[in-house]
Formats: C-alpha cells, sequence, structure tokens
C-alpha cells in the first residue's frame, strides 16, 4: 500500500440527520404520532469538515454533549454514512466500497475491521452473562482464527494484566455483570484492541474510567500504538485527557461546537495557545486540583453569554457560537468565519473566529450584549434552560 | 448495641456535629467459588445533617458498595453486616438493617433516597416523564396534585422547563437533561439524604458542572443532606464539604475537602492526586498509580496499601493502622502519614500548607 496515501482523509464531510428517519423506523406510527417525530426538523450534526488522519496519529475532538464528536467519529469509523462530502479509508471511498462501486479489491469487511470503536458505554459492547474470557474470545476467534483456546487464552489473560486488571485467572472467569463499571470499560478496550485495528474510535472511553486509571489507560494507548501503529480518534469532553493523549503523541486536538470545528492544533497549542473564545469556555470547564483555585472555580459562572447550547436543528446564523460568545460582535451574526491558519512559522493552529484575523472589519463592529434581540431570535422555546436564560429577557 | 463503644475506632477527633446517618463497622461479602469476597471492610463513617459528603476512590475500591449498603439495597448474593443507623431530626435512631420489606422501602424515597449508578437508563422508555413522576407518588400513596406541583417546582429549581420535560419522553432528552430529571424524581418525596453515586459521570464537563452549581444552590431550599459518589477526585473538589477517600474496600482519609486536597496526608492520596490528568501539572509529573489495587477475596495483610506504597516496611506489612487524627476533622489510616509529603511531592499549583 503506497504510505503517502493518508489512512484516512475527510473531505466537505457533511452528517444531517433529516426528518428522524432512524427513530421513525425504531417507532410505531402511533407512538411516533404522539411523540410528533415528524414535525422534527434537520439536525445539522457535522459541517463543513476537512481532515487527515495518517498512521500512527492520535486526533482528540473535544466539545459539549450535542456538538457532533459521535456522529464524526463514526463517519470516520464507516459506521455512520455521510449526507455530503467524502470519507476514505487508504483512498478508497469507504462507501463507494461497501456498494460495489469502488474499483478496487479492498472489501468492505476489510475496512470494517480495520476501523474500531470502543463505546462509552462498555456494557453495549459485551454480554453480561457470559465470562470476561469467553466475551474476549468472539473478537479473536473472528479475526484470529488460527489461534487455539490456549493461544487465546494467553493473549487475552496478558491484556487483562496489562490494563490492570488482577488476578486475571480469576477475573477472566467471572461474568461481566460481576465487574465495577470501571472494570467493564477496560474490558470493552481490550475487546477493541484484540483486533489489531489500523484505527481505533475511542469514544469517551478514558473519561469514563476513574481518575486514577485514566493515565494508564491513555499509556496502554500510546504503546499500542508504538507496538502496531494504531491510530486513535479519541473523543472527550475532557481536555485534560485530550491533553494528555496528544500531547504524549505529538497528535491533535480538535475543538467541536455544534457540529463544526472551531479550533484545530496540537495539544500545546490548544492548551497555552487557546485562541477560539469557546476553547476558552472549555478550559474554565476543566477543574483544577488546587482546592482554592477549585472552589475559586466553583463560584465563577461561565465565559459564556448563555449557559446551555443552542438547538442542533436551529444552529444560529453567521459564527454558530455568536449567540454565547463573550466577544460577538455584530459581524458574527452576520458573516461565518473560514478555518484561519495561524500564519507563524510551522504552527499547525487554525481557529474559526475573526479575532484571528488583524484587519478584519469584526473589529470594527459592535459588540453584541445580553439585551440584544440577538437572544431571542435564535435561542427555541424548547431549548435546555430556556428557564433562566429567558425569564430576564 | 451501643455505637459510642465502636466509634473509638475514629470518630473521636472529629468536631461534635450532629450526625444523620452513623456507619459502623459495615462490611460487604460474596461468597464465591475461589472463597469469601470482601468488598465493603469494616467501615466507619459518620455523615452529618446538612452537609455535602464527597466519597472518592478508584474503580472497584467499593463505593457502590458503601452507597447500596447504606439503603441495605446490596445485591444478592451479598451479605451486608454491621449496624446503618438514621438519625431522625426528632425522636429515636431507625435501625436500618433490622427493617421490614416495606418500611425500608418507604425509608428508601422518603428518607434516604438514592441515585444509583447508571441509573439514567432506568427511565422506561414508552413513558413520558411525567408518568414517571405520577406512578412512584401513587405508589407511596401520596397526593397527586401536591406532589405534581413539586415535581413543576424542582424542575424549575434545576433549570428545566417544567411543562415540556413532564410531557417528554426519555429519548427525547439530552443526558443533562435526563440526569436532572433523575434527580428531580428521586426528591419528589421530600426525603433528607439524597445519595447520588457517579450521578455526573456521563456527562461532559460543562454540564457536570452546572448540575453541581444547581445542587449547590437547591440543597438548603430543600434542606438537604447530600452524599455525593465519584471517582472523579477533581469534579468534586470545589463542591464537597468533606471529602472520604476509599481505598481497597475501606476508608484511608477523611477531612474538609480543603485539608484533604491541600494536606493530603495519605500516601494514596496524594498518588490519586498525581496521577489525575489536569491543564497544569507538566505531562512528565503524572504518573499513574504503581501497582494494582487488592483482590478482595485476599486482602493485604496490615496495611491494604503496603504492596503498592513506597512508603511501606514491615510494620506497615504487619499491622493495619487505625485512624489517626491529622488536624482538627482531618483523619488519615496510615502509620507514616506525616512523612507523605516528602515521599510523594505534589505540585498543582498555588501553596499547599
Ligand atoms: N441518529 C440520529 N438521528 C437524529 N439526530 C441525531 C442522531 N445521532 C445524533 N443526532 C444529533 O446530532 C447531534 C450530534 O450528536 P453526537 O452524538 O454526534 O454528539 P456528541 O458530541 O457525541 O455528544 P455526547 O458528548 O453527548 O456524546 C445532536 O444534536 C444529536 O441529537
Ligand atoms: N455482584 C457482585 N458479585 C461479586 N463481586 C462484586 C459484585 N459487584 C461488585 N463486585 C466487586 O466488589 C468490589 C467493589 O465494587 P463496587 O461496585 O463497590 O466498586 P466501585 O468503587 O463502585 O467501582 P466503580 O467506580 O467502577 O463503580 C469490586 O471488586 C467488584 O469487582
Ligand atoms: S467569530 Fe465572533 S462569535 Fe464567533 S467565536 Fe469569534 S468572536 Fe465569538
Ligand atoms: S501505613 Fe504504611 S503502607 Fe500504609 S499507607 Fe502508611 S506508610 Fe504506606
Ligand atoms: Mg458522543
Ligand atoms: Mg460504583
Amino acid at each position: 500500500m503506497s504510505s503517502d496515501e493518508p489512512l484516512i482523509s475527510i473531505e466537505d464531510l457533511e452528517v444531517h440527520f433529516e426528518d428522524q428517519s432512524m427513530l421513525n423506523a425504531m417507532v410505531p406510527s402511533w407512538m411516533g404520532d404522539r411523540l410528533g417525530l415528524q414535525e422534527q426538523p434537520t439536525v445539522q450534526a457535522v459541517d463543513d469538515i476537512n481532515l487527515e488522519l495518517g498512521e500512527n496519529d492520535v486526533l482528540a475532538l473535544v466539545g459539549e454533549s450535542g456538538c457532533g464528536k459521535t456522529t464524526l467519529g463514526k463517519t470516520i469509523v464507516g459506521l455512520q454514512k455521510p449526507t455530503g462530502g467524502a470519507i476514505k479509508y487508504r483512498g478508497h471511498d469507504i462507501w463507494d466500497v461497501r456498494d460495489g462501486n469502488a474499483d478496487t479489491d479492498m472489501t468492505f469487511e476489510e475496512i470494517r475491521r480495520a476501523l474500531q470503536i470502543i463505546h462509552q458505554d462498555p456494557g453495549s459492547a459485551l454480554n453480561p452473562y457470559r465470562s470476561v474470557l469467553d466475551n474476549l474470545a468472539v473478537p479473536l476467534k473472528r479475526w484470529h482464527p488460527h489461534l487455539n483456546y490456549e493461544e487465546r487464552r494467553t493473549r487475552i489473560l496478558n491484556m487483562l494484566k496489562r490494563t490492570g486488571i488482577s488476578p486475571p485467572e480469576d477475573y477472566a472467569e467471572r461474568y461481566v455483570h460481576q465487574l465495577s463499571g470501571g472494570e467493564q470499560q477496560r474490558v470493552a478496550l481490550i475487546r477493541a484492541l484484540l483486533v489489531e485495528p489500523d484505527v481505533i474510535l475511542a469514544d469517551e472511553a478514558v473519561s469514563a474510567l476513574d481518575v486514577s486509571l485514566r493515565i494508564g489507560v491513555m499509556d496502554l494507548f500510546l504503546e499500542m500504538q508504538e507496538i502496531f501503529d494504531t491510530s486513535f480518534v479519541f473523543i472527550s469532553h475532557d481536555l485534560a485527557n485530550a491533553r494528555y493523549l496528544a500531547g504524549k503523541s505529538g497528535g491533535k486536538i480538535a475543538v467541536m461546537y455544534l457540529g463544526e470545528i472551531v479550533e484545530i492544533g496540537t495539544a500545546d497549542e490548544i492548551i497555552n495557545d487557546p485562541k477560539h473564545p469557546y476553547t476558552k469556555v472549555l478550559q474554565w470547564a476543566t477543574p483544577k486540583l488546587n482546592p482554592e483555585q477549585a472552589q475559586e472555580a466553583m463560584r465563577e459562572s461561565p465565559p459564556v453569554r448563555k449557559i446551555d447550547i443552542p438547538d442542533a436543528t436551529k444552529p444560529p446564523t453567521g459564527c454558530r457560537f455568536h449567540t454565547r460568545c463573550p466577544e460577538a460582535r455584530e459581524t458574527c451574526r452576520e458573516q461565518t468565519p473560514a478555518l484561519y491558519e495561524d500564519g507563524t512559522g510551522e504552527a499547525y493552529h487554525r481557529t474559526k473566529c475573526f479575532r484571528s484575523v488583524d484587519d478584519h472589519e469584526y473589529w470594527q463592529s459592535t459588540e453584541l450584549t445580553d439585551d440584544d434581540p440577538v437572544s431571542d431570535e435564535t435561542a427555541s422555546p424548547s431549548d435546555d434552560g430556556s428557564v433562566v436564560d429567558e425569564a430576564s429577557s | 448495641m451501643s455505637h459510642q463503644a465502636v466509634s473509638a475506632s475514629g470518630t473521636d477527633s472529629r468536631t461534635p456535629e450532629d450526625p444523620i446517618i452513623t456507619i459502623r463497622n459495615a462490611s460487604v461479602r460474596f461468597e464465591m467459588d475461589k472463597g469469601s469476597s470482601t468488598v465493603l471492610n469494616d467501615v466507619n463513617l459518620d455523615i452529618y445533617r446538612g452537609e455535602t459528603l464527597g466519597v472518592v476512590g478508584e474503580s472497584g475500591s467499593g463505593k457502590s458498595m458503601f452507597a447500596d449498603a447504606l439503603l441495605d439495597a446490596v445485591v444478592d448474593p451479598g451479605i451486608l453486616t454491621g449496624e446503618i443507623r438514621y438519625h431522625p431530626e426528632h425522636g429515636d435512631p431507625v435501625d436500618v438493617l433490622g427493617l421490614k420489606p416495606w418500611e425500608l422501602r418507604e425509608l428508601r424515597w422518603e428518607t434516604i433516597s438514592m441515585v444509583f449508578q447508571g441509573a439514567m437508563s432506568a427511565f422506561n422508555p414508552t413513558m413520558s416523564i411525567g408518568e414517571h413522576f405520577e406512578e412512584t407518588l401513587e405508589a407511596h400513596g401520596w397526593d397527586r396534585g401536591e406532589g405534581m406541583e413539586r415535581a413543576r417546582q424542582l424542575f424549575t429549581d434545576l433549570h428545566l422547563d417544567p411543562e415540556r420535560m413532564l410531557r417528554s419522553f426519555p429519548h427525547e432528552l439530552s443526558g443533562g437533561q435526563k440526569q436532572r430529571a433523575l434527580i428531580a424524581l428521586s426528591l419528589i418525596l421530600e426525603p433528607e439524604v439524597l445519595v447520588m453515586d457517579e450521578p455526573t459521570a456521563a456527562l461532559d464537563l460543562l454540564m457536570q458542572r452546572s448540575i453541581l452549581n444547581l445542587l449547590y444552590d437547591i440543597k438548603d431550599k430543600y434542606d438537604l443532606t447530600l452524599v455525593f459518589i465519584s471517582h472523579d477526585l477533581p469534579i468534586i473538589s470545589g463542591f464537597a464539604d468533606r471529602l472520604a477517600v476509599m481505598y481497597a474496600f475501606e476508608f484511608a482519609e477523611i477531612g474538609r475537602a480543603n485539608d484533604v486536597l491541600g494536606n493530603a496526608s495519605h500516601p494514596y492520596t496524594r498518588a490519586l492526586l498525581k496521577s489525575t490528568p489536569n491543564l497544569e501539572t507538566p505531562l512528565s509529573e503524572m504518573r499513574p498509580i504503581e501497582g494494582e489495587s487488592p483482590d478482595p477475596v485476599n486482602h493485604p495483610d496490615g496495611c491494604s496499601y503496603h504492596p503498592r506504597c513506597p512508603l511501606a516496611d514491615e510494620r506497615c506489612a504487619q499491622d493495619d493502622p487505625a485512624f489517626r487524627p491529622v488536624e482538627e476533622g482531618h483523619e488519615v489510616r496510615c502509620h507514616y502519614w506525616d512523612e507523605a509529603a516528602d515521599a510523594v511531592p505534589l505540585d498543582f499549583g498555588g501553596d499547599e500548607q
């Protein structure tokens, strides 16, 4: 395989969920009527994304709940079909391969194996009424059918031990429902690692682990990466985890807001030199260990004009963050910022904010404030938190 | 049974506060093929009326067992022993483990309410949120009109639109909304104590932090004692009044949150702080905790942390340390607590005491 093809490339990617067809298909129509499903408008879950992922790469996606991390992640590993743009694995459009429209002998099965996922909820990937050993034997039997029972067992015990589950022999015989939440998460991680894929999408797999294990598991990711050249798409709402994994691997952090990447850069650039006002909000939300700082932060209100994220079916005009951004001005409501490159040196840093452009008309335009009509214009009455936000306006 | 006698194990050094729940020698055992598994080991603790107590510890350390024990809700075939007492403001203490099933059911909702770990998925997908509230009120013979009024008030206090919430089905809500709905539901029968086992773990940080702020605000209004269980020490550091650090199925350090963080005196607490990803500590300084947490079937002799502790010596391998006072209201179970700061240096910006 030619090595100049990136492992994964994403071009102008867009995932819109039209009329909730998934839900409509799942729910009987009488119930759908009752729930008013038909009336649901389009959710613009992911928009305008261009990215590349190489071998041995790490891409950390961070942002609030509902900002599109899972949708983008699932699209990257071929579990979600985009509604626009393209997603390619080693130069082949994944969905063309699946539909038999690609001129290649690569199979969809091959792609599926190369791209694995670890879910947020470990239970979903494991059978609670089978032993840990049985659960972990499933991927090995499927992808390494030549292994015999003893070989499988040895590999599994080895991985249990390396992920800190001890004594491995005991745990291997336990049923999944006899494990604590964190123990289950590690078993789910092992399950994905045993397939030796090219890319692992780890969807909140580390944030769900207890604090004391996070660094150990991230070190395990890094170790796997070294041994097998595995790349990671690492989803976390916790900037501190993203900092560790991307920082140690030389990967990148992409900050998402309402389906778009608003800032992307190296860990150092994002943590120590955040440019986008939203990245600064995430930084505020990351807890401090120092007790005085922690208590102070508890009392502080967040550096946003509104606490709740707008309805994804009605993303604000212009810069999507303008309804909450403390730096927003008139221009932000009317024009959409591009992902501007940081002009300095070798920096990878890009920011989707007018403030990154020195001579932008933004600087001459008037500030948006909360008593501005804009707050009512974009906040839908059903917005979570509207009780607080609108009571005063 | 007088619990004055047993409280000698460690409550003496605390300021005399008004306990609402006292836990004495609480243990949970599971009989397993390979032997008896002790997953809560002789735990003693007082929960003070009106406080916010944070219980932290790593995965598998027994936090959920502790929470379940408070309500005699340990799953079968687990065996809970010891004494759990609820102390009403007026009247005689209630022996929780001696209650009849119907009394226990009443206690669980109307006195000590609990948000179980992973409970967000406990909503019935075919029932609206409002129906969940009605069902609970009916099952306990409460007046529906008054109850639903209280539900609306709770939603408003949790920054949710009451009418919209009551109409909604669980799948229509975001995680943060569902969790707040669950908190509202657990408060519907006016409990005095709310025990929350990892209530915000599945939510993003901004939402976790918002929920903590809301809880902080409603706590006094509803006259609540909060027990907040989490593996995420930093999340609760600004929120809890007191912290109890669990290690290997028992408590290792208990004290005011400021003291436990700023003057961490158990080598484990310090190692835990050092292993916590954050934005300030240099990457190279962060360290996972060496070794593995003990097997509940084979507890180590002596101090349960000794196989992993950099300070451990012969004495630690043999004698299980008792709680010792570090300062007022702050106690630690370590023979060499006064050497812990030098053995496990910490740097997370700001002054240590
Ligand atoms: N199958 C679907 N049908 C309709 N809308 C969807 C579907 N999947 C996701 N969405 C919507 O798309 C948006 C992005 O969701 P996504 O799950 O990608 O966010 P996320 O960043 O992963 O959030 P979280 O941190 O809560 O996991 C949300 O508004 C969500 O409600
Ligand atoms: N049903 C069960 N049977 C036997 N052992 C169990 C059972 N449930 C839990 N355990 C064991 O009891 C110990 C304590 O578990 P507990 O669930 O209290 O941990 P925890 O501190 O809540 O962990 P987490 O942070 O992962 O939720 C663990 O060693 C676990 O493996
Ligand atoms: S473009 Fe305007 S609204 Fe958007 S982040 Fe920048 S300053 Fe804020
Ligand atoms: S008693 Fe000994 S082994 Fe236990 S924590 Fe203290 S120094 Fe370490
Ligand atoms: Mg997600
Ligand atoms: Mg638990």
